[in-house]
């Protein structure tokens, strides 16, 4: 396995770069157009579909609960708004975010109907130090029945990170390096055109945040060239965790280097949102009532 | 937390408010100008390359990286066959959004103008972003005016393109019209300093230092880390 693995690498990485190579040619050919005065470039309009028909593949990377839990859902709002769109459009779209299954593959054993077998399979790698958080993703994903995840690409230990940021960092880092590198590369390798990665992790912990922030740090070396954004959920400022001013603040520093961009997103501000969602479903369902009485 | 006897919301809701703004970006759209119209004018039509224009758009330094994600309208499925939607009142509170930095669009401060300072407004202060990418998705969202997002009063006078728009005729989330951005911005910035002063706290009184040091991180890698988040405050304290 080590041998294989060893082997296979360095191919994969040359291979990766041309593919990058290409995709960034392609990108810049058509920049010019975009600066004002630079008339010479500009193509003829063409129809919405056309031009959205291939975006670049996202690789989404879970890391702790938070990010496996906001993960999923992000998934289920992907494969639920793609079939809102007209179905010429779909599969085009679909391709970005998800990968059709192979029919060997290995079907992970978490119990769920077998019609979600040939289900597309979500771009993603899923980590946490606890098997439980991966394994409910997994199931969670295979209940829809619309996608799924790939079970060999997930990544989990029998221990916490105990909320210690230099724990995750430090000491699981290096010690899955291999692991996390070599799950990502077999996902990106299956990308025609790979747009990019989207880390999903919690500040605040010490799997999210830490061991987040070595992946992201892993990935950076891995793959320079390649854009890079973290999706960070800012804590509670009540408290979650008690030393979670260290980690948000160790997890913020670190990011800097290697993200692209860092997208915070305040638990406190999606609470209040939730809570509006609540407000507004009572009051409908309150004046639904008062409409059937009267 | 109880409100007319509902109880408060689980992680489940808050995930499922965090994927929407995320989806809404991430989804397949199309370069426009923000005046709307999509023919005509340099580069209108091109696709938008996902994760790359992303951070070519909006991450130009090193230091200033801090994104916010806002989504409007935001309500539950069940309510949005009752509900009228328009883009000019839509793309107003996008705006007030990004000005009073709130990803909440209830309860907004109308009053306060871009521009404004601490001595004008009575202790608000206008955010000010570096740069900013607007998805529009729904009915007629290749011709509304997002104009008022692109006031230049929001932004520095040297950011070279503070706006991107972007539009797909799709309806998101059953919406008729959506409106999600992807802000770099100031919002970050006082959670970030309140942080930095619990964690000063902490550290000052010795606290758990040792089970980090245990790990690798010293006294020196706390220094660093809190100086680091000091310098981000400080680049986005000039905007």
């Amino acid at each position: 396995m080590d041998g294989n693995t060893g082997i296979g690498r360095p191919e994969f990485k040359n291979h990766e770069r041309q593919k990058l190579a290409r995709g960034r040619r392609g990108i810049d050919e058509s920049a010019p157009g975009d600066r004002p005065g630079d008339r010479s470039r500009i193509r003829e309009p063409r129809a919405f579909r056309d031009v959205v028909a291939m975006p670049g593949s996202v690789v989404t990377v879970q890391l702790g609960q938070c990010g496996n839990q906001v993960g999923a859902e992000l998934f289920d709002t992907l494969s639920a708004e793609i079939d809102a769109h007209p179905p010429r459009d779909r599969a085009g779209i679909r391709r970005a975010f998800f990968r059709e299954p192979h029919r060997d593959e290995h079907d992970d054993d978490v119990s769920g109907a077998s019609t979600s077998y040939m289900a597309p399979v979500a771009r993603a790698v899923l980590i946490d130090m606890e098997p439980k958080v991966v394994q409910a993703s997994l199931r969670r994903a295979k209940k829809t029945g619309r996608w799924r995840y790939d079970g060999d690409r997930t990544l989990a230990f029998q221990s916490g990170s105990g909320n210690n940021w230099a724990r995750g960092y430090h000491t699981y880092g290096d010690a899955v390096r291999h692991d996390v590198l070599d799950l990502v590369a077999k996902e990106a390798e299956a990308c025609d055109h790979m747009g990019g990665f989207v880390l999903m992790q919690s500040m605040a912990g010490g799997t999210g945040a830490g061991l987040g922030a070595y992946v992201a740090d892993a990935l950076r070396d891995e793959y320079p060239t390649s854009t890079l954004m973290n999706h960070c959920v800012w804590p509670y400022e009540s408290g979650e965790v008690i030393v979670q001013a260290y980690n948000t603040l160790l997890t913020l520093s670190s990011l800097l280097d290697s993200s692209d961009g860092i997208a915070i997103v305040q638990n406190e501000e999606l609470h209040q949102v939730s809570l509006f969602f609540i407000f507004v479903w009572a009051i409908s369902m309150t004046s639904c009532f008062v409409h059937r009485r009267a | 937390m109880k409100l007319l006897g509902v109880e408060r919301p689980t992680f489940g809701d808050m995930n499922a408010v965090a994927a929407s703004q995320l989806a809404g970006v991430l989804l397949p759209a199309a370069r426009r100008d923000p005046a709307g119209g999509v023919p005509g004018g340099g580069g209108s039509g091109r696709r938008i390359a996902n994760l790359h224009d992303l951070s070519m758009d909006l991450c130009c330094h090193a230091k200033t990286r801090l994104l916010s994600l806002r989504q409007t309208p935001t309500m539950p499925r069940e309510s949005v066959e009752f509900t009228t939607f328009q883009w000019p009142s839509l793309l107003k509170r996008a705006r007030q959004m990004m000005l009073t930095g709130t990803t909440l669009e209830e309860g907004l401060d109308w009053g306060l103008e871009p521009g404004s300072n601490a001595t004008r407004a009575g202790g608000r202060v206008a955010t000010k972003s570096i740069a900013s990418m607007l998805f529009l998705r729904g009915r007629d969202a290749d011709a509304a005016d997002a104009t008022p997002m692109a006031d230049p009063r929001l932004y520095p006078t040297w950011s070279p393109s503070p706006l991107t728009v972007g539009w797909s005729p799709v309806r998101f989330h059953g919406y008729e019209m959506c409106a999600t951005s992807l802000t770099n911005c100031q919002t970050a910035c006082p959670p970030v300093g309140r942080m930095l002063a619990r964690a000063y706290q902490m550290r000052d009184a010795g606290a758990y230092l040792h089970q980090y040091a245990e790990h690798g991180v010293g006294v020196d890698g706390f220094e660093e880390a809190f100086g680091r988040c000091e310098d981000v405050l400080a680049a986005y304290r000039t905007l």
